[in-house]
């Protein structure tokens, strides 16, 4: 892929759009960054090993599917950072694409 | 510098405190006045309660007469991407700017219950993506020592304001060295506990399997009391260790009274990638340390390969973890009307994020797509894979692995976030114990021209006192306890 393509098509996978200068920047450190990243590759042993997800080797632990009261939530503060119109999350009008 | 209540530590104040409370208002003054002195300077927080509101806190601790909580009346700074009921909680980004959590962290509900009291919130580089916090959406944070250079990162903002005199105790979260570079930048204690030993319940997640929420102090006994306060099994963290957590204040005391011989392994690369500077003053410390201790170095192979791995595994879970950042419910908003949802989310993150941001989640994304994720992603987890059973075989054989905290003094600003590579590979010793979870602490071992060298200890899981306890030897060797910068 080019260089300028991958940054498109990467800026539409993570919703976000870089400016001008951004993507100057990032078109210079790309490269890099995966050429970095690549040197991976010089450690032929690394098939023998299985991917390490998580660090400890402990099952996650499950509890009864109740709600659990030791943290209450107030509505009014979850509230708070949302813009309300008549006691709902207001969001902003779209349309289909 | 020393004034009473300044550079005191915290384990003393609190008996202070619990003779007599009301000195706990004689204490709060004297840090705002320092704060007002030194903070338009440093920039240490984000979010700094007022004066009044603190004191108020004071009142009613002192009303419901429980003085036994182990931080009784002391004033902690905490990281701003730790949620805080009713504080503002911004992650140094534009996108929570006006975030209040609705809920505190089990973190903040365990401090609170300890008797401390919450100062303000501290600067950090953007999502905790940074190892300078010049990536904080709103000003960087300077060094105290030399304003003209960085404190470290992310957690710059606790670090600087500890030896500001900015604060008592402060918090911070490191996933790849972001207590400990700042701990090792600023000449204060730091730790990264081992994976699950806190909880991550209320800590805005940047890469879930490898952030640890820990402490910063300025000697190790205030270190070993914010840790036995903040640690323990908590049913909100999936990933919580159902382990009974001592009391490392205890324990310290008896590994010092025992006088314990350890075997420590010296790696020799990473001594050998550090500057000079860093070298000489981490070297001498540890020779000192070794004539009490059995010191052998050990090779250590992969070592550049380590920041790959790390970078890989941070940008891909970081790309998972920030996706939930969509402006609707809370976080930035932005007025658009009459597009398509795509558009609008765009809009919203396109203004919310800043560079660093942006460009860890894309490349995070990247490695995660289709037809990369083999090549990318899986390795870097198959290579973390090896860096563990790498270091199970060298724990079989040492207790402790040590190594300097970071392989560059503190940079000036702008030095090292103007070339990507030179900044990720300043976390080369740090970010091995976030990888395989283990416990790792930064000690504050001398001055190079005046600006500090860290020395730093990894363990294996769960052996936080042993950290701890050389921590505390290096502390009473070097005198380099308690230390406040002047700030001029």
């Amino acid at each position: 892929m080019q260089r300028e393509d991958l940054i498109s098509y990467l800026e539409r996978l993570v919703l976000v759009r870089f400016t001008e200068s951004e993507r100057k920047r990032i078109m210079e450190e790309i490269n890099k960054i995966l050429d970095f990243f690549k040197s991976l590759d010089e450690i032929k042993e690394l098939d023998n090993y299985e991917p390490l997800f998580h660090v400890h080797d402990i099952e996650g632990p499950t509890r009864e599917d109740e709600p659990s009261h030791e943290v209450e939530l107030q509505r009014s503060d979850v509230m708070l950072n949302a813009v309300l119109e008549k006691g709902y999350v207001k969001a902003p009008r779209t349309i289909e694409e | 510098m020393s004034h009473k209540y300044i550079s005191t530590p915290a384990y003393q104040l609190v008996e202070e405190f619990r003779s007599d409370p009301q000195k706990i208002h004689d204490y709060v003054d004297a840090i705002y006045d320092r704060i007002e002195r030194v903070e338009p300077k440093v920039r240490a927080y984000i979010t700094i309660r007022s004066r009044d509101e603190v004191h108020k806190d004071v009142d009613m601790l002192i009303k419901s007469g429980n003085y036994e909580g182990p931080l009784f009346g002391i004033l902690v700074a905490v990281k701003d991407n730790i949620s805080t009921r009713g504080i503002r909680t911004t992650c140094a980004s534009k996108m929570l700017e006006n975030y209040v959590p609705p809920y505190d962290a089990t973190v903040i509900r365990r401090l609170k219950s300890a008797g401390a009291i919450v100062l303000g919130k501290t600067n950090m580089d953007e999502f905790a993506m940074g190892s300078t916090t010049e990536t904080s959406a709103f000003y960087p944070t300077r060094n105290p020592w030399d304003l003209s250079r960085v404190p470290g990162g992310s957690s710059g903002g606790s670090a600087a304001a500890l030896v500001a005199g900015e604060a008592t105790l402060a918090l911070g979260s490191d996933t790849g060295g972001s207590i400990r570079n700042p701990a090792a930048f600023t000449a204060t204690f730091g730790l990264k506990p081992t994976y699950g030993l806190v909880s991550r319940y209320g800590l805005i997640a940047y890469a879930s399997s490898m952030d640890q929420i820990g402490p910063l102090a300025r000697n190790t006994r205030d270190l070993a009391l914010l840790l036995s306060v903040i640690a323990g099994y908590d049913e909100h963290d999936a990933t919580s260790l159902p382990v009974v957590v001592p009391n490392f204040v205890k324990l310290l005391d008896e590994y010092v009274h025992r006088e314990q011989r350890l075997r420590i392994a010296i790696v020799k690369e990473l001594f050998e990638r550090s500057d000079i500077s860093v070298q000489s003053v981490a070297g001498k410390a540890l020779d000192r340390l070794c004539s009490i201790h059995e010191c052998d170095e050990i090779e250590l192979r992969y070592t550049k390969h380590i920041v790959a791995a790390y970078y890989i595994i941070a940008m891909a879970e970081a790309s998972s973890n920030l996706a939930r950042y969509d402006g609707i419910r809370y976080g930035l908003k932005v007025e658009v009307e009459n597009r398509s949802w795509i558009d609008v989310y765009t809009e919203v993150r396109t203004r919310g994020f800043g560079y660093e941001v942006k460009k860890r989640i894309a490349l995070g994304a990247f490695v995660l797509s289709a037809g990369y994720r083999d090549m990318y992603y899986i390795k870097a987890l198959r290579f973390r894979r090896m860096l563990k059973e790498m270091f199970n075989e060298i724990f079989k054989r040492f207790d402790l692995v040590a190594s300097p905290t970071m392989p560059i003094l503190p940079p000036k600003l702008g030095e090292l976030v103007a070339d990507p590579i030179k900044m990720y590979l300043a976390d080369i010793n740090t970010v091995i114990a976030n990888l395989i979870g283990i416990p790792a602490i930064s000690v504050p071992v001398g001055f190079y021209n005046g600006l500090p060298v860290g020395l730093q200890f990894m363990a294996p899981p769960l052996a936080e006192d042993k950290l701890l306890y050389v921590s505390q030897q290096l502390e009473d060797m070097l005198k380099l306890r308690d230390l406040i910068a002047e700030v001029s």
